[in-house]
């Protein structure tokens, strides 16, 4: 009679799991009124093959006389870690719903991935290691992945990188399989020619703390060496630029300047040049000569301000040869421009540096990046691709420019080894403070009604393009997280674009069910309306020197939250101008964000205003422009960087 | 007059100086004399130009003592301020590392934090009753939950055979399982 009336229930031993050959094994319970009949098990949704035994130990919880069904299915197949495993009632009723993880413990989790590189022993050309693979703990994400390669400090991966590959190996299965590449770039240097074999391991920890470690692999990493031929040629080159240099006659201008960029297009270094050179040859009446490789839109902007402007074609770092030539021919014609003083703009242009030094002009060297030598050369031109002795001038470069300019103090600091601390300036980013007095006219709320965004939703922005280093991944993960608790946040990313990472934020949204409370918003040319819509402003980026991002939110009163690297800690102070968190940390990140939802909105506004007068004193690009004007002048008149320590 | 002073040679007049003939051997001294005093005199020249390069020897030896000395006190200074220099770059470098570990224990204390944060997290959003971050239990830690879910569907199961809608559903199960 009583049996008539028992329900259905099930459960899985997930903890008793094990796998052989890569066929999982896992058991488990039942209680069935008609027997085990009908009822079937899945692991990874086969069917499993199921062995069934009245249960005659009884389950704790389950009165004694039900009718216990003890089961141990193994599946068919080979079945990736962390199949799901679930028991189904003949009607269909899922009963049970379980993942399995065999390997996992209360101490150790259990690991899903791939060190995909270095494999183990391999030769690597270069001296620069790129750590790379894919890892789920426990069919999570991991909080944070570190890299310890042998010979170096240990060092955070940057996390969430797309892998489409592993969700269409794990189909159906995890749901944040398709985000779970990691990358770290280790620089081991080493003089060209020598090698050196090194062991390395990755760690993990998950969300609840616990950590695994990969076994030791061990990889050897070796620089091409120096060709003689090309070295003698290099010499002659010289040589040669020098004899011609020399029938060059031109008048000196000292209030000429030649400005050698990279670039024409649109981006952020090209925007900081627009910029101050709407002031070097507007209000301080400089004389510009700009010479560029690449040509682009800035070029009529910078023609409307009178400047002259010279594209000359990529020159090739690959080639100690042609690279020498190219630097002959910049030399000579900076010689033939009259200019007085050469402004060379970002790390990779360093070939500008090199002709000005062989035309004998003063130079300084503008200096956005915060990366090293190897890690710079690695992301701009490939493993070891540049010449040894192209990279030799390059570092010849660092130590003999007349002046290094840098945008934080902790990317002087990361450059002072090259050079000497008199050489070394940090001048701070300045910004257009304009729209933001003119947009604090303008109501919120209007501004929210026309971008679409909820009125009274706290709104969490981030700016910037998208790409793996602006962490745009773990910031929907973490505010996946928050959003349980302040279920008013709404997240904002502007900078969105046709790109595999874009493809996996929006797939991440859809998937999570985030489409309401987040919104992916394509580049645009101005951000300022998003800025005055923020209730906060998220920068999640794990390398940044100084982001005009955050100078603008200060300066339209948002508060900032940031991942504490190089110079955003110059200019956010954790828990009084803002909030920093450490970068490539998914849960330091989560409670970042939770700090700064958990501010109420009047601690938020003094927080703001803290922020902004932190930076008051060289906020405004005017001061930055004259600044940039008087260390030019005093480097064409032979006084160096003196006026302006004076 | 004497025969011996003939006709015409005139007589000496007494204003005139009289010719003596100086004897050879007075003469050859004389000569003598003379070189000799012509030698000493070169001699003495020679000395007094010694004397003179001595005298000017001796100044620069003085000036190079002086620029020498000031040379000293330089680099004395020199070396000093390298050594004020070395003191403050080693202090500057102890600095530096003191700080890369003071920020090394900020790290860890702020992961430390963020740990509690996320603990507290996951008990406000088990309160919410939202899907937790999963943590891995402990087999006593999983029995003791499988334990109490059955106690409650126990429980519910209990409660739900008293409600109106099980009684009135019954002959439906009985056809359903006659069919099964």
């Amino acid at each position: 009679m009583i049996e008539r009336e028992l329900p259905w229930l099930a459960g899985v031993d997930a903890a008793g799991a094990s796998v052989t050959g890569g066929r999982i094994s896992v058991g488990g319970w039942l209680v069935s009124p008609a027997g085990p009949d009908g009822s079937t098990i899945r692991i990874g949704g086969q069917v499993a093959r199921v062995h069934w035994e009245r249960g005659t130990a009884a389950v704790p919880g389950v009165p004694a006389d039900w009718p216990v069904w003890a089961w141990r299915a193994e599946a068919e197949a080979a079945q990736p870690v962390g199949a799901e495993t679930t028991v189904t009632a003949p009607d269909g009723t899922e009963l049970a719903r379980t993942s399995v993880w065999p390997e996992s413990s209360h101490r150790e989790p259990a690991p899903l991935g791939e060190i995909d590189f270095p494999a183990a022993d391999a030769e690597i050309a270069g001296d620069l290691m790129v750590v790379s693979g894919w890892l789920l703990l426990d069919g999570k994400l991991p909080s944070r992945v570190e890299v310890d390669v042998e010979g170096a400090p240990r060092q955070r991966a940057r996390l969430m990188l797309p892998r489409p590959d592993v969700t269409s190996a794990l189909p159906g299965q995890v749901r944040q399989a398709g985000l779970s590449g990691y990358e770290a770039r280790v620089a081991l240097p080493q003089a060209p020619g020598e090698s050196r074999k090194v062991a390395f391991r990755v760690h993990a920890w998950t969300r609840d703390g616990r950590e695994w470690t990969s076994p030791t692999r061990y990889a050897t990493l070796r620089r091409r060496p120096v060709s003689r031929r090309d070295a003698e040629t290099v010499q002659r080159s010289a040589a040669f630029t020098e004899e011609l240099l020399g029938r060059v006659k031109a008048a000196v201008d000292t209030d000429h300047v030649l400005v050698v960029t990279h670039s024409l297009r649109v981006g952020g270094g090209q925007f900081w040049l627009s910029e101050l050179l709407r002031h070097l040859a507007g209000p301080h009446e400089h004389k510009v000569t700009l010479v560029s490789p690449e040509d682009g839109p800035l070029r009529a902007e910078l023609e409307e301000l009178g400047v002259t402007v010279h594209v000359t074609g990529h020159h090739r770092v690959q080639d100690a040869v042609t690279y020498t030539a190219y630097v002959g021919e910049l030399a000579m014609l900076a010689t033939a421009t009259g200019a007085g003083v050469v402004l060379v703009n970002t790390l990779g242009m360093f070939a500008g540096v090199d002709a000005a030094m062989r035309a004998g002009l003063p130079v300084a060297w503008v200096i956005h990046e915060s990366f090293s030598l190897e890690d710079f050369a690695y992301l701009n031109w490939g493993m070891d691709a540049l010449d040894p002795l192209v990279r030799e001038r390059w570092e010849h470069c660092l130590s003999d420019a007349d002046a290094l300019l840098f945008v934080a103090d902790a990317t002087r600091e990361m450059f002072l080894p090259w050079s000497r601390p008199r050489r070394c300036i940090t001048v701070r980013y300045g910004i257009d403070l304009a729209p933001a007095k003119q947009a604090l006219y303008t109501a919120k709320e209007d501004v929210r009604r026309e971008l679409g965004l909820p009125e009274r939703a706290t709104v969490l922005l981030n700016v910037g393009v998208s790409e793996p280093r602006k962490g745009h991944a773990p910031l929907l993960l973490a505010f996946e997280q928050v959003r349980t608790t302040h279920p008013d946040a709404h997240l904002v990313i502007v900078g969105t674009h046709e790109s595999p990472y874009c493809e996996a934020l929006r797939d991440y949204v859809e998937a999570a069910g985030l489409g309401g409370s987040v919104s992916l918003v394509p580049i645009v040319r101005d951000p300022l309306p998003w800025l005055r819509a923020a209730d906060l402003f998220v920068n999640s980026s794990d390398i940044e020197s100084l982001p005009r991002s955050i100078l603008e939110a200060m300066a339209f009163r948002v508060p900032v939250v940031a991942a504490d690297v190089f110079g955003t800690r110059e200019i956010v102070t954790d828990g009084e101008s803002g909030w920093l968190f450490v970068p490539n940390d998914l849960n330091a990140l989560t409670v970042g964000l939770l700090r700064a939802l958990d501010t109420s909105p009047a601690d938020r506004e003094r927080i703001a205003e803290r922020a902004l007068a932190g930076i008051g004193s060289f906020l405004d690009s005017a001061h930055y422009g004259q600044e940039f004007s008087t260390i030019l002048k005093g480097l064409a008149r032979g006084t160096g960087t003196e006026e302006r320590h004076a | 007059m004497s025969s011996e002073e003939g006709p015409n040679t005139p007589a000496p007049r007494d204003d005139e100086p009289v010719e003596y003939a100086v004897p050879a051997s007075v003469r050859a001294e004389l000569l003598q004399l003379r070189a000799e005093r012509s030698v000493l005199m070169a001699e003495r020249e020679r000395l007094l130009g010694r004397l003179r390069g001595a005298d000017a020897d001796l100044r620069e030896a003085l000036r190079v003592q002086e620029r020498l000395a000031e040379e000293a006190r330089a680099a004395d200074d020199l070396r000093r301020q390298v050594d004020e220099s070395s003191e403050a770059r080693v202090e500057l470098d102890a600095l530096r590392r003191d700080r890369d570990l003071a920020r090394q224990e900020l790290e860890r204390t702020r992961t430390e934090r963020d740990q509690l944060r996320m603990d507290l997290l996951q008990a406000e959003l088990a309160l919410h009753g939202a899907d937790l971050p999963e943590a891995v239990q402990h087999d006593e830690r999983e029995a003791e939950q499988l334990r109490r879910r059955v106690a409650e569907l126990t429980q519910e199961l209990e409660a739900h055979r008293q409600t109106l809608s099980w009684r009135v559903t019954a002959p439906l199960r009985t056809v359903r399982r006659k069919t099964l």
